[in-house]
């Protein structure tokens, strides 16, 4: 099911525009990172779905309903969150389960299982104000999921912490990936969205520049060929027998592990077959090759460019009738 | 009801969080200081009245609401307003808060106000019904006044929104001004229109100045009973409709917290 849909989103305040017809899909269970310089739009791209925000054109949906039908079943931790420090971790989870509807010895027994979860047990009778950054970060992990939400947003969630908190989140991130959360993680740290996601987009300037299953930046010197036309299953059988790895989706070959060799015996058998290449790109090994490639406003591979999400859509209620 | 029960924990988290940042202290230090010089009694000889209790507590509580109230949509105008707005209390409920605890504060001090003057120096033909003539309209006007201040914050209207209710207001408080009339000369042409204006746009303020001289004087309850519930009616609706305006700007803009 999909999560989380934005489609054609346009916002502008005054004379800036922030986001131009951004085109993003997350689906359930999926732990989308969501890349981009500071200033990108990250923020505010949350803040949009948070209902914080409207957007001056284009359609926002979170689990099918709009952002204020959902309010209050999505958990969000702001970036910079700054909390009433007069209070211990205990007391404030239980004011905001308060605030969302929640109450008594359910209550109760939530937040304890949530400062469990985030490894606060100890200091949760402490005023907040003693915490370390680290810690005061679990809180908001620990604040978003009070209401055991379908999605959360998670904005910047090692901004300022030390390494030490860095790692006690990213652990904290990949225990909630464990438990089937569906999430959405801002940041500009590569290392951490590519520890801690399964799908990544790369916001420049507003807009989805590349967007990617991590899965697919396993390579170091593979190439990736788009062909004119678009081929009959039959090549499959002809492809894999120069090579099985090689893994054609649509109009895309890919071949992970190119050697001169290999290389000429696929365009051999291309010609042969009557195919016509219109490129021919290396493939981009990891997340930072991704990254450097697409800030610095180059195309990204055809397979990586973002779709909108109707032609996503489409091609997924494809796969299923074919099923 | 759930909404209800929401509303109170967001209203007594914010009254525990004004208490402890100790801001309520220069609430009760006005207090005391206003009830020091305007509410002991002087000498043996002076006698206070109802009227002049009314007269000098109703601009010392009015000031102080706008006070307590600007402190309040400050409260509300940080960045950890997010994650309250993230929940399901929702906007309606978070402005409803704001405003309950600002207006429970000026409703405590009107009410120690009344504590103080009649252990210290009660006024003549003080009762019950007397202070209750008073002091309906006076709270009417606390609410008008905390609703008027909160809809005037930046956290609810836009910077062109907010000044041009307080053009409104301006133009609407100079219809007793010489400042006007002696600019204009009231039989001009310009002068006219102004007056025209100045009368439209004083129309719907007309509740909280006829309610606030309702709880100073309270003649009409004696002179016109149906006048004097035709203001406390009047207050009522401008209220609702200061409310409505508040809630209804506030689900429709952008919030960026603390900017």
């Amino acid at each position: 099911m999909t999560a989380l849909l934005l489609e054609n989103i346009v916002k502008r305040f005054d004379t800036t525009t922030i986001l131009r017809q951004l085109n993003l899909m997350v689906q359930e269970g999926q732990v989308y990172g969501l890349l981009g310089a500071n200033g990108a739009g990250k923020s505010t791209l949350i803040h949009l779905i948070m209902g914080f925000l409207y957007p001056d054109s284009g359609r926002i949906e979170v689990f099918g309903k709009t952002p204020a039908a959902m309010h209050g079943q999505i958990g969000y931790l702001p970036e910079r969150l700054r909390y009433h420090t007069h209070c211990s971790a205990r007391e404030y989870l239980t004011y905001l389960g308060n605030f969302g509807g929640q109450r008594g010895a359910s209550l109760a027994s939530r937040v304890n299982d949530l400062l469990e979860l985030v490894g606060l047990t100890e200091a949760a009778d402490k005023r907040m104000r003693t915490y370390s950054k680290g810690m005061t970060q679990r809180v908001g992990i620990a604040q978003a999921l009070l209401a055991d939400p379908q999605l959360l947003l998670i904005d910047e969630p090692s901004s300022g912490l030390d390494p030490q908190g860095q790692i006690e989140m990213r652990d904290l991130l990949l225990d909630l990936r464990s438990q089937g959360h569906t999430i959405l993680i801002c940041s500009h740290q590569l290392d951490e969205i590519e520890a801690v996601c399964n799908r990544v987009g790369i916001l420049v300037q507003g807009a989805l520049a590349a967007e990617t299953d991590l899965a697919q930046l396993t390579g170091t010197n593979g190439i990736v060929l788009t062909l004119k036309e678009t081929p009959t299953d039959a090549l499959d059988f002809a492809l894999r027998s120069i090579d099985p790895s090689i893994v054609r989706d649509d109009r895309f070959i890919t071949v992970p592990e190119n050697t001169p060799a290999l290389q000429g015996r696929l365009l051999q058998l291309l010609l042969d077959e009557g195919y016509t290449v219109s490129s021919l790109q290396p493939t981009l090994g990891n997340l930072r090759d991704l990254y450097l490639h697409v800030v610095s406003g180059k195309e990204p591979p055809a397979e990586m460019q973002p779709q909108a999400p109707l032609a996503i859509l489409d091609s997924l209620l494809a796969n299923e009738e074919q099923q | 009801m759930a909404k209800l029960r929401q509303i109170w924990a967001w209203t007594s988290f914010i009254w525990s969080e004004y208490k402890r940042s100790g801001r309520f202290l220069i609430e009760f230090g006005a207090l005391i200081i206003f009830a020091y010089v305007f509410l002991r009694k002087p000498n043996t000889a002076a006698h206070l009245t109802a009227t002049q209790f009314f007269g000098m507590t109703a601009i010392f509580v009015l000031c102080q609401t706008i006070f307590t109230t600007t402190m309040m949509a400050g409260m509300g105008n940080r960045p950890q307003g997010y994650v309250v707005l993230a929940r399901s209390l929702g906007r309606k409920g978070y402005l409803v808060g704001l405003f309950l605890v600002a207006f429970l504060i000026s409703l405590m001090n009107l009410l120690l106000c009344t504590l103080i003057v009649t252990l210290i120096n009660k006024p003549i033909l003080w009762d019950a019904v007397i202070w209750g003539a008073g002091a309906l309209p006076l709270i009417l006007d606390i609410a008008l006044v905390t609703a008027l201040v909160l809809l005037l914050s930046s956290l609810v209207l836009s910077q062109g929104w907010r000044l041009s209710i307080l053009g409104v207001i301006a133009l609407a408080s100079l219809s007793t001004s010489d400042i006007f009339t002696n600019t204009f000369a009231p039989n001009g042409s310009l002068g006219k229109i102004l007056a025209a204006i100045r009368t439209i746009v004083g129309i719907p303020l007309t509740p909280l100045f006829a309610g606030f001289e309702l709880a100073v004087t309270r003649q009409a309850y004696e002179s016109n009973i149906n006048q004097a519930l035709a203001i406390l009616g009047g207050q009522i609706a401008l209220l609702i409709a200061v409310s409505a305006f508040g809630f209804f700007a506030f689900e429709r803009r952008d919030i960026i917290l603390g900017a």
